[in-house]
């Protein structure tokens, strides 16, 4: 077994594969640069930055979802669901009314590429999308089941750190996505406020799931939801006992609170 | 309600200096001055302006010797505080942590922005 780490710049972020394989290199690189190319497609179509990007034609009116790459419905019809199984905190749709899926699509390509390397017989590895981290089932590092949540300020900042540690070994959950307004100011508008007002009763939430892109959807609308992250979390728990999410949230006050399964996941000290 | 904070705290201390290794970006890829001359070179340059989509970034920064020893924030609408170190920033933080968490979750971060600021202040040194 052969540890490895491989760092790839994609939608203005860093994504970064690390794990252990046990591949011939020759095999290992051809599996790594198909999975990441699998991230530059996703960006090449799906970015709003890129003018020519087929998402931003169809957001210039210039073409229809019905002409573009097929992909591009499998993520519209990816959002709609985000959007109805959220309640409608989630919406890809934004204050111009414009589609806008970036906030599924770096989780959504990561998911590709990881699945990319599972099927190369890369099994052994972690993914961290520009924040939002997902875990292997044949997970071996036991450090790698734990995932520190950064405080809410910027990576850079002289008070950056760590807010607390989880560890998700031994769970069901895979995954955890931050949703905040640190990095990048107040960028999530709440679809349910008036004229889609940017979301900022909340500094920053961090949402675990079984999923990577169910837990980056659910980080975005819990963080349009704001002060009632929470209870809704908890109460969409209770009915759905199969298939729990979980939350830690922080308010501009250094205030916290958790859903009621949060606690059981904070990692122990002694290890 | 969970009532983390005292656990918080708690945690906090125990991970302080996550991010210990500041300066992350600063590798300047001058070489030294000759070597005769002890006295310090200092040169610092402010960047142009560059508009993003979360606002507009600006940075300064200043060189010691042929070698990047600071970057200041000028203009961040986006953010608050100082920034450095955009893209490797995941690998020092698990390098410097690597005993208490594999990866580190926070809000997306943005590099290419960052990056263009940089630039822009390098070469005008």
């Amino acid at each position: 077994m052969a540890r490895f780490e491989h760092f790839e710049e994609c939608m203005g972020t860093v994504f970064r594969f690390a794990g252990n394989h046990d591949l011939p290199q020759s095999d290992f690189d051809e599996a790594i640069s198909l999975a990441t190319s699998l991230l530059h497609r996703a960006d090449q179509i799906f970015s709003l930055y890129k003018p020519e990007s087929p998402l931003s034609r169809l957001a210039r009116g210039e073409t229809s979802v019905a002409q573009l790459p097929p992909v591009v419905e499998e993520i519209w019809d990816e959002c709609e669901r985000w959007e109805r199984e959220t309640d409608g905190w989630f919406s890809a749709f934004t204050p111009q009314n414009t589609f806008d899926p970036s906030g599924v699509v770096k989780t959504w390509a990561a998911k590709k590429a990881a699945d990319q390397l599972l099927s190369a017989g890369i099994v052994d590895f972690t993914v961290n999308a520009g924040g939002d981290v997902w875990i292997s089932d044949a997970t071996t590092e036991r450090n790698d089941w734990r995932i520190g949540i950064s405080t809410p300020v910027t990576i850079a900042s002289p008070q950056a750190g760590v807010l607390t540690v989880v560890d998700l070994f031994g769970t069901e959950y895979r995954a955890m996505a931050t949703s905040g307004s640190a990095e990048r100011g107040e960028h999530i508008w709440n679809p349910k406020a008036p004229g889609k007002a940017p979301a900022n009763e909340l500094v920053q939430i961090s949402v675990i799931a079984k999923d990577l892109v169910e837990a980056d959807v659910w980080a975005t609308a819990a963080f349009a939801l704001g002060d009632r992250a929470i209870s809704a979390l908890n109460a969409r728990n209770a009915a759905n006992p199969q298939n729990q999410i979980q939350a830690i949230a922080v308010w501009p006050d250094g205030n916290l609170d958790g859903t009621e399964g949060f606690i059981d996941l904070l990692a122990k000290a002694s290890h | 309600m969970v009532g983390a904070l005292a656990i918080n705290q708690k945690l906090e201390a125990d991970s302080a200096n996550a991010f210990g290794g500041a300066g992350l970006i600063g590798n300047g890829s001058s070489t030294p001055e000759a070597s005769a001359a002890p006295v310090d070179v200092k040169k610092s340059a402010t960047g142009d302006p560059v508009d993003y989509l979360y606002g507009t970034i600006q940075v300064s920064i200043t060189q010691l010797n042929g070698k990047l020893t600071a970057i200041e924030l000028l203009q961040q609408q986006a953010t608050a505080g100082r920034e450095q170190a955009f893209p490797y920033l995941v690998k020092y933080a698990i390098a410097a942590n690597g005993s208490s968490f594999g990866n580190l979750s926070n809000a997306t971060y943005t590099t290419d922005a960052f990056k263009q600021a940089l630039d822009s202040a390098i070469s005008k040194l």
